[in-house]
């Protein structure tokens, strides 16, 4: 358990706090840019979905960013403790700083006279933001690269907003503007398993990796 | 905001709760049933002043800014005006103009942020691949190595946009034909040229240049942001203005692309010579750092060239 704090506290230290950082700045420039006093619950809807759940893409998608550099990664390989173990206590560090900032948010837009159910857009704003930082995650372990990380939940999220509901059914992201939760359920149930599969990836990888060289060895 | 729907729409506070409750998903309809309509003597200057106040009420960027106040009112044209917006479409852009417009319009959003991913991805692949100091001592120029790297990601991108632009003015010309139309066979040509390839241009050379710079994925979110902004600020009819995504969002509205002509140019070639001067301080950052003169991953590049 000591090991895995210490690795919350370098992850945080080095990793993860100039995104953070970058998050919090976006939320508080957000008037700039859009309007957030006095809205209805469509419009809080609006801006959660549109712009606060993007936060999950900055924040989540680099979990494995330290290890762009190969170096780093090989080193980390080697270690005794296992580099899937590091990987799930980065992502739930990075889950709970997104989860706070979200809320944080939440309550910003309460404080500004906007009328929403709170925890029900709290949740669907969650779902939404831990869904495009699945993808986000999932892509840029699967192809390595972190520019395609970004690429995809991004691209998802433009052919969204350009009208992409009849497309994307069941999936699309900004359900609560009207009125539903259900696209919310599967896209936090979808983000689970690209999770899954991106830490199954990183896990199995490793070992087919580790028996090739044995057998060439 | 009650005040202000109240003066607006001229009724009390009851007959503007029935109206909401008829309000269906027929807005116009429910309008029509409830008799609503502006208040008798609201003058129009008194209308926008209003709307300005609610846009405030909101905390601004709503959909009642001035920008956007045309979109949420409908005026049923007469027959003389859809005459004269028919016979702008068929004979001043000659069909395929029209359409090439909304072509680039739609287009426009994607091609100002996707090029900085192709950017990023290829100037981040000599640090994940370490082939930094390989390329470094290689005998071409830093011009040479940055330029052909963003000239064939501006080609890559623009060449799949000028086949569309290739099948749709096919697909334009074959209907002209059969319907007596002289289309402009090169209108999505022109728009695409014109219209799109300085947003590619912007978005490749600010990916390069700050992926050269930082060695980070920084390009990203820093177009990522330029992106949101100018989609949110984008007045979606024809009125450019210095927006990095010009919109027009309709089919026609030739006067307005006409009225609007001379600040989109403007436009255009000013992001055309701003991606060409991030292109050569891109050029000027890789030359610094083949010479040692910019840190690398913390270190200073001079302690790799002394390196035997």
């Amino acid at each position: 358990m000591e090991r895995e704090l210490q690795i919350l506290k370098v992850n945080l230290k080095h990793f993860i706090l100039p995104h953070l950082l970058l998050s919090i700045v976006l939320m508080g420039l957000s008037p700039l840019a859009i309007g957030i006093e006095n809205l209805d619950a469509q419009r809080t809807a609006r801006v959660l979905e549109m712009f606060t759940a993007l936060s999950g893409i900055i924040i989540l998608t680099p979990v494995c960013l330290p290890e762009q550099n190969s170096d780093i990664r090989e080193l980390l390989e080697v270690k005794y403790l296992s580099y899937t173990r590091v990987i799930l206590a980065r992502i739930l560090e990075n889950l709970f700083f997104l989860m706070i900032i979200i809320g944080l948010y939440i309550i910003w837009l309460k404080l500004n006279n906007c009328s929403f159910p709170m925890f029900n857009y709290y949740l669907g704003t969650l779902a939404e933001a831990f869904f495009l930082g699945g993808m986000g995650f999932c892509a840029y372990v699967v192809f390595g690269q972190i520019a395609v990380g970004y690429l995809l939940p991004l691209m998802y999220y433009i052919m969204a907003s350009c009208g992409g509901r009849r497309l994307l059914g069941s999936l699309y992201p900004f359900s609560m503007i009207y009125g539903s939760y259900r696209e919310k359920f599967y896209l936090a149930v979808l983000g689970l398993v690209m999770f899954v599969v991106g830490v199954g990836y990183i896990h199995f990888y490793r070992i087919l990796r580790y028996r090739k060289r044995a057998d060439k060895a | 905001m009650h005040e202000i729907i109240r003066e607006i729409s001229g009724l009390n506070e009851d007959e503007l709760k029935a109206a909401l409750k008829s309000y269906s998903a027929d807005p116009e309809a429910a309008a029509k049933q409830q008799r609503l309509s502006a208040a008798a003597g609201l003058s129009f200057e008194r209308f926008m002043e209003l709307m300005k106040q609610a846009d405030k009420l909101l905390g601004g960027g709503s959909m009642y800014r001035k920008s956007y106040i045309k979109y949420i009112a409908r005026v049923p044209a007469s027959f003389n005006e859809a005459l004269q917006a028919y016979n702008e479409i068929i004979y001043k852009d000659r069909l395929s103009g029209a359409y090439a417009r909304l072509f680039c319009d739609y287009l426009g959003i994607v091609l100002a942020i996707l090029p900085v991913f192709l950017a990023v991805t290829r100037a981040l692949r000599d640090k994940r691949g370490g082939a930094n100091q390989v390329i470094f001592s290689k005998k071409a120029g830093s011009a040479s190595i940055i330029l052909s790297r963003y000239l064939s990601t501006v080609l890559m991108i623009m060449l799949p946009v000028l086949a569309i632009a290739g099948y749709l003015s096919v697909q334009f010309l074959y209907y002209g034909a059969n319907e007596g139309i002289d289309v402009d066979v090169f209108a999505f040509f022109k728009y695409s040229l014109f219209w799109l390839l300085p947003a590619v241009m912007i978005s490749s050379s600010v990916g390069i240049f700050l992926t050269e710079l930082t060695q980070t994925a920084i390009a990203i979110v820093a177009m990522g942001i330029w992106w949101f902004v100018s989609m949110s600020v984008a007045d979606l009819g024809g009125g450019y203005g210095w927006n990095l995504i010009p919109r027009h969002n309709t089919i026609g509205n030739y006067q307005v692309f006409i009225d609007n002509f001379k600040i989109l140019v403007l436009n255009r070639i000013g992001y055309s010579l701003l991606a060409i001067l991030l292109a050569a301080a891109a050029v000027l950052v890789y030359d610094l750092k083949r010479r040692g003169r910019l840190a690398i991953y913390g270190k200073r590049a001079s302690n790799i060239k002394g390196k035997p």
